[in-house]
């Protein structure tokens, strides 16, 4: 009978329920494994496709235990699986063993026959692991992927997953068969639970698509990062049957990802370190150059050829504050149009412009936008309107502690110029330059004052030699004619001869030493003079005979030529005498051998103008201009002379508030004139009969 | 014999006062003077007078000094007769050597009036001297 099973040819006919042999024969017409066991679960009936399943011959497992194809024999029996065999597809899971021991997931359906005494069980089992072989390239692929995948069947509650999802999760070991979707959340890592709930329940919802992401930490503290997407299948009737999950492991991808991230993000940096050292050392290449710029014009180049590369800046300039902190002076420009660096070469501190609001308030001004610009500066943005500069920065040059001394005024063609990183460099630059710029300024001012005071040196050197020549004369006449006398026996003639020498020679150096002490004064402005009612013609005449009076060896003759009356003038009668008594000694000195001298004294009712004319050679007009220059001589002197005269003269008429000038070219004599005003000039224009100085003139006390 | 008063020197400076001194200084020594007043006069009054020597300024309006030294120099009837510098202007070393070609003497002022007129007098025989 056994062998009765053996075969699926026989099916036996007849009604009512099917017997076990007509089971058999129905079962083995499908793909699955067909046995039948008897009350004491011994098996009896084994078919063609059991004994490739579990690879038994029939003829050695019948009469054995149904336990021979059980892996847990301890689990609940086929005996007391009495599902019907509808539930096969999803049936309850048992786990077989083969001959070889392998053990493999079937689907075990399980009949309860009464009709027949000896086989009570007819047993359908599905080997799963036909069904995973099929799987395999998929478990593969997804191990591969570090994918997994689950299923929610949502009216039975059984949660079907993939054992990736198991190595996925870092779970031991899941249950064989389906689980509720309750348990199966209890199998996932704690950390998930929640979200994992949130995310299908919402989805559920919704019906939407689920995509989250989930980060777990192991036990040992691995971080793997899930991606878990998926969503909601729904019958016709819209209600949802099932949801489909995947699980991916993209720990490795985002590593990888996050690696090509921190690669390129290595790359940048390291790019923009090589470009942040680039700059520093050019910055550094800068500051040198600085260093060695001595002077103004040194700095601007550096700052000019250099400065505005390290900025990355298309145009800029550089200005400094005038000496009377009014205007910002431009000193060089890079990069703008002719008009624009004309319109910057000279502007008030005051003006409306980005680069004065920098100087006056001391901190740096950025320009990041055209707009805000041109709401800010409209009449500046006119004028550079064409200009395509995108950003501009304006920073104080200020070398603290201390004033600002100057500004850098810098345009950027690209809209990003203006990041953290300029900006400190714009600062750190401009820093340098102020530096720079006010030691420039020092050294340009200790140059100035050096060719100043060599000027002055040469200036005194040249001087001493004259005024040592001039002094030189009188001295040897005096010198030798005191010998003379000191040691030979002379007539009374020519005692007379040489006291007289003597005398002059004295007269002669007092003169030259009050020249030189006036001329000083000239120089250091602290010459003055006092003032008082002067009657001019007294003086004329005083200075004429004084000069004639130190003529020796000359038949000069003296013409006074006065209008009368002259009327006064308020003058320094001392100095106005000297000043005087030059004249005519130099028309003695420059006029003809023998030759007239000519004074003449007119006025009218605001000033008394004098004339001294000589009929001297003249003087080229070239020569005119220096004639009252100190220290000035004409190449054709042929007196030694300091030069002084003349130039005492005008410092005296000068004093005085008038003027001195001179007329007559070569040929023609020379008539030198000098004009003083009847009253004296206020410094502030204003005409006074009072004399600007306090003098002691007790004959005007109570004048006015 | 020709006595000290028959040697006659020729004074040639623009400087009235220095011709005095040095009129009166050699006057002491019994010399005759003559005056001129700048360096083309002095050559004209030499080539007239044939002076027993010369006493020249240097910087001096017209010709000075040396180019009146020059001249003297040229002309044949002149050419040995003494000619001492005198000036108050530092000189340079190639002036110096110049001068020295040019004259006998150089002496600055103000004139050492002693060596001076030592000079002078050394210029001439010693029997001439008093």
């Amino acid at each position: 009978m056994v062998a009765a099973y053996g075969s699926p040819a026989a099916v036996p006919p007849g009604g009512g329920p099917p017997s076990a042999s007509q089971l058999f024969a129905l079962a083995s017409l499908l793909d699955d494994a067909v046995v039948v066991l008897d009350d004491d679960g011994a098996i009896i009936g084994f078919n063609e496709r059991a004994e490739e399943v579990f690879g038994y011959e029939r003829s050695e497992i019948v009469g054995q235990p149904v336990d021979y194809l059980l892996a847990d024999p301890d689990a609940p029996g086929l005996a007391e699986r009495s599902d019907t065999i509808e539930t096969l597809g999803n049936g309850p899971m048992i786990l077989g063993r083969r001959k070889s021991g392998e053990e493999f997931p079937a689907i075990a359906g399980v009949l309860r026959c009464a009709d027949e005494a000896t086989a009570r069980f007819v047993a359908v089992i599905r080997d799963r692991s036909h069904r995973d072989r099929l799987e395999r390239l998929l478990v593969q692929a997804q191990a591969v992927a570090r994918l997994g995948s689950w299923e929610w069947e949502l009216s039975a509650d059984q949660v079907f997953w993939s054992d990736e999802l198991n190595r996925i999760f870092g779970v031991e070991r899941g249950p064989i068969g389906p689980v509720p979707f309750e348990t199966f959340l209890e199998i996932l890592p704690s950390q998930v639970h929640a979200s994992f709930r949130a995310h299908i329940e919402a989805s559920l919802d919704t019906l939407d698509r689920f995509d989250f992401g989930e980060k777990i930490v192991s036990a040992g503290g691995d971080v793997r990062h899930l991606r878990n997407w998926g969503g909601v299948l729904t019958n016709e009737a819209g209600r949802p049957v099932r949801v489909i999950g995947v699980v991916q492991d993209v720990t490795d991808q985002r590593e990888a990802e996050e690696r090509m991230v921190r690669t390129a993000e290595a790359e940048a940096a390291r790019t923009e370190a090589e470009r942040v050292a680039d700059r520093l050392r050019d910055l550094r290449d800068f500051s040198v150059a600085l260093s060695e710029a001595r002077t103004l014009d040194d700095v601007a180049t550096v700052v000019l050829d250099r400065g505005f590369d390290i900025l990355e800046a298309e145009r800029g300039g550089i200005g400094v504050v005038s000496d009377d902190g009014t205007r910002l002076e431009a000193l060089r420009f890079h990069g703008y149009p002719p008009e624009v660096a004309e319109h910057f070469s000279s502007i008030p501190i005051e003006a409306d412009v980005h680069v004065c609001e920098a100087i006056r308030t001391g901190d740096p001004i950025w320009i990041e936008d055209r707009e805000v610009y041109e709401a800010r500066y409209p009449e500046l943005f006119a004028l550079i309107r064409e200009i395509s500069s995108e950003t501009l920065a304006a920073v104080p040059l200020r070398r603290a502690p201390g004033p600002v001394i100057g500004a850098l005024m810098v345009g950027f063609t690209r809209a990003d110029s203006l990041g953290r990183m300029n900006r400190m460099l714009t600062v750190v630059l401009a820093q340098q330059v102020a530096v720079a710029l006010a030691r420039a300024r020092a050294f340009d001012a200790e140059r100035d004052a050096r060719e100043a005071a060599e000027s002055t040196a040469r200036a005194r050197e040249d001087a001493l030699a004259v005024v040592a020549h001039d002094l030189r004369q009188p001295l040897n006449a005096v010198s030798n004619a005191a010998n003379l006398l000191l040691e030979e026996r002379f007539d009374e003639d020519q005692r007379t001869e040489l006291l007289e020498m003597i005398s002059r020679g004295a007269s002669s150096m007092d003169h030259l030493v009050h020249d030189l002490l006036d001329a000083a004064r000239m120089e250091a402005g602290s010459f003055s003079i006092a003032p008082v009612r002067t009657d001019l013609s007294e003086l004329v005449r005083d200075a004429v005979d004084e000069t004639r009076a130190a003529i020796v060896d000359r038949e000069v003759e003296f013409r006074l030529e006065m209008s009368d009356p002259v009327g006064g003038v308020v003058a320094d009668p001392q100095r106005l005498r000297r000043a005087l008594a030059n004249l005519l000694s130099n028309a003695v000195e420059h006029g003809a051998e023998d030759g007239t001298v000519t004074v003449r004294v007119t006025g009218d009712r605001d000033e008394v103008i004098v004339c001294v004319r000589d009929e001297g050679a003249g003087v080229p007009e070239e020569e005119r201009q220096h004639l009252f220059d100190r220290f000035w001589q004409g190449d054709g002197r042929k007196e030694a002379g300091v030069g002084l005269g003349l130039a005492i003269v005008k410092g005296i008429v000068d004093a005085h508030g008038g003027r001195v000038w001179v007329e007559g070219g070569p040929g023609e004599g020379t008539s030198f004139y000098c004009a003083f005003r009847r009253r004296l000039a206020e410094p502030d224009g204003l005409v006074s009969d009072a004399p600007t100085i306090p003098v002691a003139r007790p004959d005007q006390s109570t004048g006015g | 014999m020709t006595r000290m008063s028959d040697l006659v020197i020729l004074i040639v400076d623009d400087d009235r006062d220095s011709r005095v001194i040095l009129r009166m200084a050699l006057g002491t020594r019994g010399f005759s003077t003559l005056e001129a007043n700048d360096g083309r006069e002095g050559v004209a009054m030499a080539r007239d007078h044939e002076p027993d020597a010369v006493v020249m300024d240097l910087s001096m309006p017209e010709m000075n000094g040396c180019e009146a030294a020059r001249a003297i120099r040229d002309d044949a009837a002149l050419a040995a007769t003494p000619i001492v510098a005198v000036t108050g202007t530092e000189l340079s070393r190639p002036e110096e050597e110049r001068i020295d070609r040019l004259f006998d003497a150089l002496h600055l002022k103000p004139l050492a009036m002693g060596p001076f007129l030592d000079e002078m007098s050394g210029l001439f025989p010693p029997t001439l001297v008093d």
